[in-house]
């Protein structure tokens, strides 16, 4: 069969609702052909607005974030986050209505609902999306989430530097970043295990310790904001010979000081 | 974590839930969640149960994952369809990939659709299913 642009609108044309029921709060609950990245279908909901007149609102009923906290990724947590959500929200003029994203329907509107429901999927799709630039980590993923930031922010570094420590011993250290003026080495801290936090924390201290007297760049530990366990003593301890910063929490000022 | 490794930790006796399960909503959202549940067991590993309850909809998920690895196994009842396993079906780690792609694999659970059927009924299902202990209520607040 030949293709041409006269037939293509019916060759393209599909139905935006695989199936539809009506939930218990009275909201007519549709499954849409778009998918979030597990597959699961993303399900629209439309949810009558008054019982007076024939207005709706259509609504994702919170599912977007709730799949993303499913996964360990707090959608609201960062101002860049938030930032993030508000930009696409404003590029697809979808609103936000406790914790669910929203489009407001007017009669105008239901001529056109296949544009709404594919407008307000698409903000769904890009905001799951965020999840692929912090997924749940664990030590390594960790230290590999903190060079992404690094390279998405073109800082000049150098992955996994070695030092001769005092002691004789080799210090291995997970960055060393070049600034505008001055240099700074980089350790991650980040634990899958509670119980070993402690440990953790004293081979980084051992380290900065081990470095002190010998290097002139600036010593930075970069804690993991996810990770649990990790005591207030320990972060203190390691305050006393490095400069240390909660990652994503504190990116912006980690990426101040890194740029120095 | 591989499917061995998953089955194991499954299989592996006396998990243990000590307290009750809290169901809240938070400020400004529309769906009740608890906080990470710890769930005790053998292997000391960070396994832990969020559970979510969508009201409007009548959905509720129980989803276990571990720290450092991701969502390792979920129940999702009258959730979103999933491939052929419907509204109602359960995601359980298959490869060492599927807790990053939040479990893609589900099979369809219709047992666990029963019309009159409770959170608390299910949830017993899931106990005996993840040889899991609970020592408390499930309590929506």
């Amino acid at each position: 069969m030949a293709i041409n642009c006269d037939i293509l609108n019916d060759l393209t044309t599909i139905s935006l609702v695989k199936s539809c029921d009506v939930v218990a709060s009275g909201a007519i609950r549709m499954a849409t052909p778009f998918t979030f990245p597990n597959g699961s279908f993303i399900d629209l909901f439309l949810v009558p607005s008054s019982p007076m007149f024939p207005s709706y609102t259509l609504t994702d009923y919170g599912y977007t974030a709730l799949y993303l906290d499913e996964i360990g990724f707090n959608l609201w947590q960062t101002k860049k986050r938030r930032q993030v959500i508000a930009d696409v929200c404003e590029q697809l003029d979808v609103q936000q209505d406790s914790g669910q994203f929203v489009i407001p329907l007017k009669d105008e509107n239901f001529t056109d609902l296949g544009l709404q429901m594919a407008r307000l999927a698409q903000a769904c799709i890009r905001l799951v999306d965020l999840s692929f630039t912090q997924r749940m980590q664990n030590v390594s993923e960790f230290t590999s989430a903190v060079e992404e930031f690094l390279a998405v922010k073109h800082f000049d570094y150098e992955p996994d530097p070695e030092f001769n420590g005092k002691f004789g011993t080799l210090v291995k250290l997970d960055f060393a970043v070049r600034g505008r003026h001055s240099g700074s080495l980089v350790q991650t801290f980040s634990t899958a295990n509670p119980t070993t936090t402690h440990t953790a924390s004293n081979e980084i201290f051992r380290k900065w310790f081990d470095l002190r007297e010998l290097r002139q760049e600036r010593f930075v530990t970069v804690v993991d904001a996810n990770a649990e366990g990790i005591k207030r003593e320990d972060l203190n301890r390691l305050a006393e010979l490095s400069t240390v910063f909660s990652y994503p929490n504190e990116q912006d000022e980690l990426a101040e000081v890194l740029a120095a | 974590m591989t499917r061995v490794e998953f089955e194991a930790l499954r299989n592996l006796p006396n998990k243990l839930i000590a307290d009750d399960i809290e169901i809240s909503l938070k400020k400004n959202a529309t769906i009740y969640q608890s906080k990470a549940i710890l769930v005790a067991n053998a292997q000391n590993l960070l396994l832990q149960l969020n559970v979510s309850y969508h009201p409007h909809v009548q959905h509720y998920t129980f989803n276990f994952s571990v720290k450092g690895v991701g969502p390792i196994c979920r129940y999702d009842i009258n959730g979103a369809i999933h491939g052929n396993a419907g509204r109602t079906h359960k995601h359980s780690l298959q490869t060492d990939r599927c807790p990053d792609l939040h479990l893609p694999g589900a099979r369809e659970r219709k047992d666990l659709d029963n019309p009159g059927q409770t959170i608390e009924d299910v949830w017993k299902v899931v106990c005996n299913e993840a040889n899991l202990l609970h020592h408390g209520r499930i309590v929506i607040k």
